[in-house]
């Protein structure tokens, strides 16, 4: 029988789709608003980079954000530019291996050329070299013999000396044509036209040819382009979602090194809450290499937590800046997020199945990374809460133990006691002055978001406030106080 | 002059005469379109007929409203209208008909979007010639091709697709021929009686101003009671039987859609509002059988009727007695005879 599956193991790269929806990516995509085909291909298929790439992306985003900001009207006047950037990579392509482009082709290298040209003129003196576009003047003479520089294109008459005379020709007859009101062609203007086509294929080899020769120079126009629309994409995303430039190491070292994440927020949550009037609480974590174990009340964020940390990292290794004010972090193989699915309900065993799968599959995953020395990050989201109390917190520690042994960052969050843990992160929780009588069912406004360090193996015990807030009915609270008093009492018995 | 006008000299005198007033509210447009009510109602005759006229005093675009079925057509060969086009006129086509044109073109224009026979191009004739027009296929995308062939010319003329009026909107067009004949239907009072109806719908009276630039914002079904607009509880005009269920009382009724019969049948004691005649599909039928009250956000402007005597199988109706005959119903509308 088919199992109802709910919690499952989402990692990157393997699972990239899956992966970006759970984490929010989508959102980020949304919001980036490339100009041309290149970069609007660019962030669809978007990869990874690594070392020195990496660092130069972020470097680069740092350095338009600035000029953004001095120069706004420039970069207006840029995208504008870049608005007008047709896609001739079909095109390119087809010189490159010796094909003749047509007319239509030609026309569109043209408007490409023009368009870069006049984006070169723009950015000369005010950019960094590594973003101008090489200068097209000899492609622009080769289609553009009349030197007019206009948008437009054909076979023009100064290609070859044969075209004028019989275009010459062909309009004369024409004239005699139109006095006569006769529509048919003679015999002679069917000639001129073959003739006219014949030469004209001959033009269409000819600039070919002599294109193919700056093929290189067409691609690396492209590459310009390309690159100085995804990185002023990146930067106007930074500015409009308030984000900051991260500190990743890229090169292997020896000693491990922590995660600070200072100030984060989970962009698509904040924009739901500043709609509505409110403000959002960010959020600081470190993570060391090992297990980090953040416990908390339902309903304190947790789970958010994962998930922006998630985007966070994943944002980070593909050169964007993140919603974080510090984040200093390394470059990992693998991130592994095993989570709720939110599509689909809760049932029994068959979840606990499910989860449990994805978090052998992932141990076994980590191990083997550890062993070719792939760094991994794993995010595990209250691993075996459908199970009892008894067996859960039991299966849990193992999984606290398994994850120490291997070399990996894991985050585990969970609510169940006795859970031992090196470093224990606990979400801080209802904030102590909330007043009972002015509370309201919006539990959000009264907790408190921090992540501070304690000791102990214990969970706060909040269950009980919220529901007194939550106004649920005297009778339940009370009942429920009760026997959490005669709990207590059995333990100390 | 055929010897029939020769003959009678009151006629001829009257059809020089609405030649005359056609073309001179021809030349006072921007952008005319051209709706044949039928194949082979003389479209292309009455294109080239506004271009002869015209073309010494203006500088002439010519687009068409793109099928899919028609460009199929074109494709087999079974169809091929082409347009007589003057050195300096500027066209659309698409890339399969640039790639086998023999009139010498400057390319303006190469859409991304792509049509069924490939990217419409924008060209402008270098010589003079006949070229296969072919246009998009939706209003939004006309109404960038007509802005864009604006910048390069004083009129634009829109072939219009057989009975598809939509980009003939006066939201694009701000003039309209009809253009009807034999075609339509060999029998002389079919012709008129289907003509007067599409003059009719095309003459609705307009909501006031103020009205017209609340509407033109607002898309879907919108009710009032006079006062101000609601939309309506229903997810699109289809569901309008559902309306009765939620008791709404209301005086008028805007639908930014389509207008059809069934629509109608529920509407008809209502004050409808659509935004142009091209959003009405009703059939002469019902709308005889109900004379609905239905206004329009902006009205459109038939400068004349053209009628083209001859079917494709060359069956030929007397053009004049149409002629007459529409003009007894229509007698402030100039009515000729391309053929003549």
């Amino acid at each position: 029988m088919e199992k109802v599956q709910h919690s499952k193991l989402i990692t990157f790269p393997e699972k990239r789709e899956e992966f970006e929806k759970i984490i929010g990516f989508d959102y980020i995509r949304a919001q980036l608003s490339p100009k041309t085909p290149f970069g609007k291909r660019y962030f669809q298929h978007i990869q990874s980079l690594k070392g020195e790439h990496l660092i130069g992306q972020l470097q680069d985003t740092q350095y338009i954000i600035q000029i953004l900001e001095k120069n706004t009207k420039l970069c207006e006047a840029v995208e504008n530019t870049l608005e007008c950037i047709v896609d001739i990579s079909q095109t390119v392509r087809r010189l490159e291996t010796g094909e003749v482009v047509d007319e239509i082709e030609l026309f569109e290298l043209k408007n490409f050329v023009l368009t870069v040209q006049s984006l070169r003129e723009k950015l000369l003196g005010f950019l960094d070299d590594k973003f101008i576009p090489p200068n097209l003047e000899d492609v622009l003479n080769l289609l553009d013999p009349e030197g007019l520089r206009m948008p437009t294109f054909y076979i023009y008459d100064l290609y070859d000396e044969r075209l004028k005379e019989i275009r010459k020709k062909k309009r004369e007859l024409n004239k005699i044509h139109s006095e006569k009101d006769d529509p048919e062609g003679s015999e002679m203007e069917i000639a001129l036209e073959n003739e006219e086509r014949e030469i004209e294929k001959q033009v269409i080899e000819r600039i070919s040819e002599n294109l193919s020769q700056k093929a290189t120079e067409l691609r690396n126009a492209i590459e310009k382009v390309r690159y100085l629309d995804v990185i002023l994409a990146k930067a106007k995303l930074a500015v409009e979602l308030g984000l900051s430039m991260p500190s990743i190491c890229t090169q292997e070292i020896e000693d491990a090194r922590r995660l600070v994440i200072c100030d984060m927020f989970n962009p698509i949550l904040k924009e739901k809450l500043v709609a509505g009037g409110k403000r959002y609480q960010p959020v600081s974590i470190e993570i060391e290499k090992g297990v980090t174990l953040i416990v908390g009340a339902n309903m304190s964020g947790k789970s958010v937590v994962l998930r922006t940390v998630a985007l966070i990292q994943y944002m980070a290794q593909l050169g964007f800046f993140v919603p974080a004010r510090v984040c200093e972090t390394v470059y990992f193989d693998t991130i592994a997020i095993v989570t709720e699915d939110a599509q689909r309900p809760l049932s029994g065993l068959s979840s606990f199945a499910a989860e449990i799968k994805a978090i052998d599959e992932i141990y076994c995953k980590v191990k083997e990374n550890s062993m070719t020395s792939l760094n991994s990050l794993i995010m595990i989201d209250e691993p075996a809460r459908t199970t009892n109390p008894h067996e859960g917190t039991a299966i849990v520690n193992a999984i606290v133990e398994l994850f120490e042994s291997v070399e990996c960052y894991a985050l585990i969050v969970s609510h169940f006691d006795g859970i031992n843990a090196k470093r224990r992160l606990r979400v801080k929780g209802l904030k102590s002055d909330v007043q009972l009588s002015g509370a309201t069912s919006n539990i959000q406004d009264y907790i408190d978001y921090q992540l501070i360090k304690v000791e102990g193996d214990e969970v706060p015990k909040e269950a009980i406030r919220v529901m007194e807030l939550l106004k649920i009915n005297d009778e339940f609270v009370n009942k429920a106080k009760e026997k959490i008093d005669e709990l207590n009492k059995k333990q100390k018995n | 002059m055929t010897q029939m006008y020769v003959d009678d000299p009151n006629v001829s005198d009257q059809f020089d005469a609405d030649v005359e007033r056609i073309i001179s509210s021809a030349e006072k447009l921007k952008t005319l379109a051209i709706i044949g009510l039928e194949k082979n109602t003389g479209k292309t005759e009455t294109l080239n007929f506004i271009v002869k006229h015209l073309k010494n005093r203006k500088k002439i675009s010519i687009t068409s409203i793109g099928t899919d079925g028609e460009e199929k057509d074109l494709v087999y060969g079974t169809l091929k209208p082409s347009v007589y086009v003057e050195a300096g006129f500027v066209y659309t086509t698409t890339e399969y008909f640039f790639r086998k044109r023999k009139v010498l073109s400057e390319i303006l224009h190469v859409s991304q979007q792509s049509t069924a026979t490939g990217r419409l191009v924008i060209a402008r004739a270098l010589e003079s010639g006949k070229v296969v027009i072919s246009g998009p296929p939706t209003v939004e995308w006309m109404k960038d091709v007509v802005a864009f062939m604006h910048r390069y010319s004083d009129m634009v003329i829109i072939d219009g697709a057989l009975s598809r009026f939509s980009q003939a909107t006066p939201f694009v067009a701000d003039g309209i021929i009809l253009a009807t004949g034999a075609a339509y239907s060999l029998n002389k009072s079919e012709i008129i009686k289907h003509t007067r109806y599409i003059y009719t719908l095309a003459s609705l009276p307009t909501v006031d101003k103020q009205t017209a630039n609340i509407l033109d914002e607002l898309n879907g079904v919108y009710i009032s009671d006079g006062e101000k607009w609601d939309k309506a509880p229903i997810e699109s005009a289809l569901n309008i039987s559902q309306l009765e269920t939620f008791g709404k009382t209301f005086k008028s009724i805007y639908i930014s859609g389509a207008l059809t019969d069934s629509i109608l049948r529920y509407l008809h004691d209502r004050e409808i509002i659509v935004r142009d005649f091209t959003k009405i599909f009703v059939t002469q039928e019902t709308y005889n059988k109900y004379k609905p009250n239905i206004k329009v956000l902006r009205n459109a402007n038939i400068i004349g009727i053209t009628v083209n005597p001859l079917s494709p199988n060359g069956y030929s109706l007397d053009s004049i007695s149409i002629i007459r005959e529409l003009k007894n119903h229509l007698p402030t509308l100039p009515i000729i005879d391309v053929k003549l």
